[in-house]
């Protein structure tokens, strides 16, 4: 349960945005993430959920090229976060330093339809302290990686371009226990009672 | 006389040691195209002063909200998606591919390599009958960049100016 945009209490529904689908034991994934946002009352859409019966049609692939599969999948994708109300989004590093670009994309999409956002990751630290490998000082005395490009120094934990999003240290199940606090903080104070956890 | 479309120019530079150079040679060509370039490592009158007196994670915030302006003010979005650190690009420039996309503005994006993922990727990688693993078991995407990006954005092979003549012969102008 939470309060929504427009003063309603109802269930939220989440977009589980993140690798977890490169994986081999995705399937598992899916299942125990829809699992654990049941018990923390939201209702989660993994990416390879299959599409419900409403309003937003899929892409029909015309010819059967690579890039028309990309559009389909992208717009299975963005149909997710568009019946969704916030992002649940793992922005850990992936294949080097970064996110996962689609995640990141994702992000982006979600924050600009206005979802309440949200992010974990394993080591929340500045990114200064948790960055991983060669580091250098140019110098002007800024912290850089091997090729002495600037990392940043704003104190938080990812590019300030997910400065909106509330990031929580940990795991899946960690980010939906903060939000859990966060939507029972906002039910209390609007004279409803918190979601009784379904252990 | 129509107004220039206007070019967010969007991409890792900004952590560069020329980054400034590069931006501003962005900015020249954009001019030179008839296009208006917005940098947003060049500031732009549509942004705010930053404040550093408040603490760094107050100055990201203003940033952030500056370009978010600026992306708003765009009509198009030029992206430098090379790969950053690792084997993705720059998860800021990602988020602002996405935003760009939610106000339904044009993408464009360049990379210099454009093979399929796993043929770039310099590391180990398995095949399971259908797809190409790294050592960590996640399989790689089967075009040159994650399909977040290649669904809604065209893909160009190149730098900043190859991006920008084609989004001159797609506008026509």
């Amino acid at each position: 349960m939470f309060i929504d945009k427009n003063g309603v209490m109802r269930m939220p529904k989440a977009y589980l945005a993140g690798t977890e689908i490169f994986y081999p034991d995705s399937e598992e994934t899916q299942e125990k993430y829809h699992a654990l946002c049941e018990k923390y009352g939201i209702i989660g859409f993994y990416p390879s959920d299959a599409a419900p019966d409403d309003e937003f049609r899929e892409y029909e692939k015309k010819e059967n090229t690579l890039h028309e599969m990309e559009v389909q999948m992208f717009t299975h994708d963005l149909n997710h976060i568009k019946r969704t109300d916030i992002i649940i989004a793992n922005l850990n590093d992936y294949r080097g330093n970064e996110p996962d670009s689609g995640t990141a994309v994702e992000c982006g999409i979600a924050w600009g339809m206005g979802h309440r956002c949200f992010a974990f990751i394993d080591d929340a630290r500045p990114m200064k302290q948790r960055f991983k490998g060669v580091t250098k000082v140019n110098d002007e005395g800024v912290l850089c990686d091997k090729d002495y490009y600037t990392i940043e120094d704003f104190d938080m934990p990812l590019n300030l371009m997910f400065s909106d999003f509330t990031v929580f240290e940990g795991g899946f199940e960690d980010a939906l226990k903060g939000i859990r606090k966060i939507f029972d903080e906002e039910l209390v104070a609007a004279g409803y009672r918190p979601f009784a956890i379904k252990e | 006389m129509n107004k220039k479309p206007v070019v967010y120019i969007a991409g890792p530079e900004c952590f560069m040691p020329d980054g400034k150079e590069k931006a501003a040679a962005a900015l020249a060509l954009c001019d030179k195209l008839g296009f208006e370039g917005i940098s947003p490592a060049m500031g732009h009158p549509l942004g705010d002063e930053i404040d550093f007196s408040k603490g760094k994670q107050e100055a990201a915030k203003q940033i952030f909200r500056n370009n978010i302006k600026f992306i708003n003010h765009c009509d198009i979005i030029i992206a430098n998606v090379n790969n950053f650190r690792g084997w993705e690009p720059d998860g800021g420039t990602c988020f602002e591919i996405g935003y760009g996309y939610s106000q339904g503005k044009k993408l464009y994006v360049f990379l210099d390599d454009v093979r399929p993922c796993y043929e770039k990727y310099i590391g180990n990688i398995h095949n399971d009958g259908i797809f190409w693993r790294d050592d960590n078991g996640a399989f790689f995407e089967s075009g040159c960049l994650n399909l977040m990006i290649s669904g809604p954005a065209t893909v160009v092979q190149g730098g900043f100016e190859d991006a920008l003549k084609k989004a001159k012969e797609d506008l026509g102008i």
